[in-house]
């Protein structure tokens, strides 16, 4: 389980994250929503270890802080927002960086099979360069899986920190990206992820945390968080859901009838 | 057995023998190189004694002559040594500043390092003279070189300090902090011109540009292993800079300690460069040239890089101090202004190759 309790994190003098307290349970795919300056890409970044924060985040029930960056990679892959590469590596080789962190067992096998699971199994011996951005995601997808390629480990359950996964991805492939992430968390992993595309969080977020301006807003099962007047409150625009027939999949309609009042 | 043509899609094993096989074939190939051009620097030279004739008369059991003798055991033994030496830590150094600064155009000059010695080295040479003569034989000729060393020192310690900020190390503040360095070291080399004498001006013109002139036994036995240890510890963070350039936030997921692996970087750069610069000069470009080439022909990979570059960087200055000893033989051209004659053209071909992809 990842916990996080009373979170704030500050750059300079402004205050990005104010008190945020967020829970994600192994098993689940659960997606941090909000607009943009909300605080989402922060919240990833305290779970990942990256930025100095108040509060405490446990991940698998231990205190992150005191965890070493070796312990934190076997338990948790983190897939950034942008990747770039210094120098020309070939595809097979930007994977085998992620299997540094310790991870036993065929590593060309499970290269192979990571770079399958993205459908990028012919690409190997290509330099990352020379691939398209949606191409050089999935890769960079393929490396995270490579580190933590077990869903449980001898430690308990691994996670996915995904920041905006399918950001530069046509339709088809966020689908497949979404639907990698969701079968990593029902093998017992656990997922936390970014979104930005509210319909792709409603179709695989099994929980949502919504932030607003630093602080969450609202946060639970996705029928329950994706609302109308959750997600109007967020956004500070005018948002109409509604359920797909016979599925009980909910989606959204953004209105055009003016920005609604701010969130307190 | 079916070409790679016919099969395009590989066993992943097959392919990863195939891999290794011709990771293995470039090392063999490097190692012969240098073999080669070890035993051509042992026999080329202004005397006309060769390595040749010296070990026909060995194996035919007649005497070598005391020059045979002197040339080859007591010049251009430690003078071969120092060259593979100083070329490998000069070109494993670039690659290793490359990676750490995810830059392809960094190298240790750039931080100041280089700087420092050669600031070190020429305070030696101008203000050495009014250091007390107890002091100047105690040092004897390790003087000068120490004193390079240590300005090396100096100068990555400052810069390490002015970049680390709460435990972290900035690679931009680094660099930025490098350039503020090595403008002043410079200004401060320009006074020491300033106030040198003829004499002394001779002997700071031939070290700023780079020699291997000075290499004996004994220098060899002090910085040797200095720069070997440094040199092999740099080469030991190749898996380390592959995690880097994916990132520093990246590198840190993956569970590689970036601090501590830039601190090693750091000091064993500055180590190896230090004492290289202390006891050769400022020789410029292999550390810039040598992981360029090697990366257009074998790829970015720093575990193969690493050792590649070390193997290439110590022919290529080996090859460069022949043609320094012999172009305007019986005296020697300063090794550097080979290396950059030979270099420049070679890293402006690159430039002009690579216009569309580097990005700085």
């Amino acid at each position: 389980m990842i916990e996080a309790s009373n979170i704030s994190v500050s750059y300079g003098r402004k205050l990005i994250l104010d008190g945020v307290s967020f829970t994600a349970q192994p098993g689940e795919l659960t997606a941090i929503v909000g607009p943009n300056g909300s605080g989402k890409s922060t919240l990833l970044k305290a779970l990942s270890g990256d930025l100095p924060y108040s509060g405490i985040i446990r991940l698998n029930g231990n205190d992150i802080a005191r965890q070493s960056v070796l312990d934190l990679a076997i338990q948790r892959g983190v897939l950034p927002q942008a990747s770039s590469l210094s120098f020309p590596f070939r595809v097979r080789e930007v994977i085998e960086i992620g299997l540094g962190a310790g991870v036993h067992g065929d590593q060309h096998h499970i290269t192979q099979l990571a770079l399958d699971r993205v459908g990028l199994a012919g690409f190997s011996e290509h330099l990352y360069q020379e691939l398209s951005g949606g191409q050089q995601q999935r890769v960079q997808l393929a490396r995270v899986l490579a580190q933590i390629w077990h869903p449980v480990g001898e430690n308990g359950p691994c996670w996915l920190l995904l920041d905006e996964p399918v950001s530069s991805l046509d339709i088809a492939h966020q689908l497949g990206v979404m639907q990698i992430a969701q079968d990593f968390a029902r093998a017992g992993g656990g997922v936390v992820a970014v979104m930005h595309d509210l319909n792709l969080t409603a179709m695989f977020a099994d929980r949502m945390a919504v932030l607003h301006d630093g602080r969450c807003l609202a946060s639970g099962k996705t029928q329950d968080v994706f609302r109308d007047e959750v997600l109007s409150a967020a956004y500070m625009c005018r948002i109409q859901t509604a359920c797909l027939p016979g599925t009980g999949i909910r989606y959204f309609l953004p209105q055009t009838s003016g920005r609604v009042a701010q969130a307190g | 057995m079916a070409s790679v043509i016919d099969t395009p899609v590989a066993d992943p094993l097959i392919q990863d023998l195939r891999r290794r096989r011709k990771a293995g074939a470039v090392h063999a190939a490097l190692f012969a190189l240098l073999l080669v051009t070890a035993l051509a620097s042992l026999t080329v030279g202004a005397t006309g004694v060769s390595l040749g004739g010296a070990g026909w008369d060995f194996m035919v059991g007649r005497q070598i002559g005391v020059l045979e003798a002197t040339v080859l055991w007591d010049i251009r033994a430690p003078r071969t040594i120092m060259g593979i030496l100083v070329g490998a830590a000069l070109a494993v150094s670039g690659a290793v500043m490359q990676g750490l600064f995810r830059n392809p155009l960094a190298d240790p000059g750039l931080l100041g390092v280089s700087a420092g010695a050669s600031l070190g080295a020429v305070g030696a040479i101008v203000l050495g003279v009014w250091l007390p003569a107890a002091v100047v034989g105690f040092f004897g000729f390790a003087l000068l070189p120490l004193a390079a060393f240590l300005g090396a020192w100096v100068v990555m310690l400052t810069l390490y300090g002015l970049a680390t900020r709460r435990g972290r190390t900035s690679v931009g503040t680094m660099l930025l902090g490098g350039i503020g360095i090595s403008a002043l070291a410079g200004a401060l080399n320009g006074l020491m011109v300033f106030i040198a004498d003829d004499l002394q001006l001779r002997e700071l013109t031939f070290w700023g540009l780079g020699s291997l002139t000075g290499a004996t036994w004994a220098k060899t036995v002090v910085a040797g292993p200095v720069i070997l240890v440094s040199t092999l510890a740099a080469m030991s963070l190749a898996q380390g800079l592959n995690s880097l350039s994916v990132g520093e936030a990246t590198a840190r997921h993956i569970g590689v300690d970036v601090q501590t692996l830039k601190r090693w970087a750091i000091l064993s750069v500055a180590a190896a460069t230090g004492a290289a610069v202390a006891v050769s000069g400022g020789i410029g470009f292999i550390g810039i040239v040598v992981p360029h080439l090697l990366r257009l022909a074998t790829g970015a990979d720093h575990r193969r890089l690493l050792l590649n570059a070390a193997l290439l960087g110590a022919s290529l200055l080996l090859g460069a101090d022949m043609i320094s000893r012999v172009i305007v033989a019986p005296t020697e051209l300063p090794i550097g202004i080979v290396t950059a004659v030979l270099g420049a053209p070679v890293f402006l071909w690159i430039l002009l190759r690579q216009r569309g992809v580097v990005d700085i």
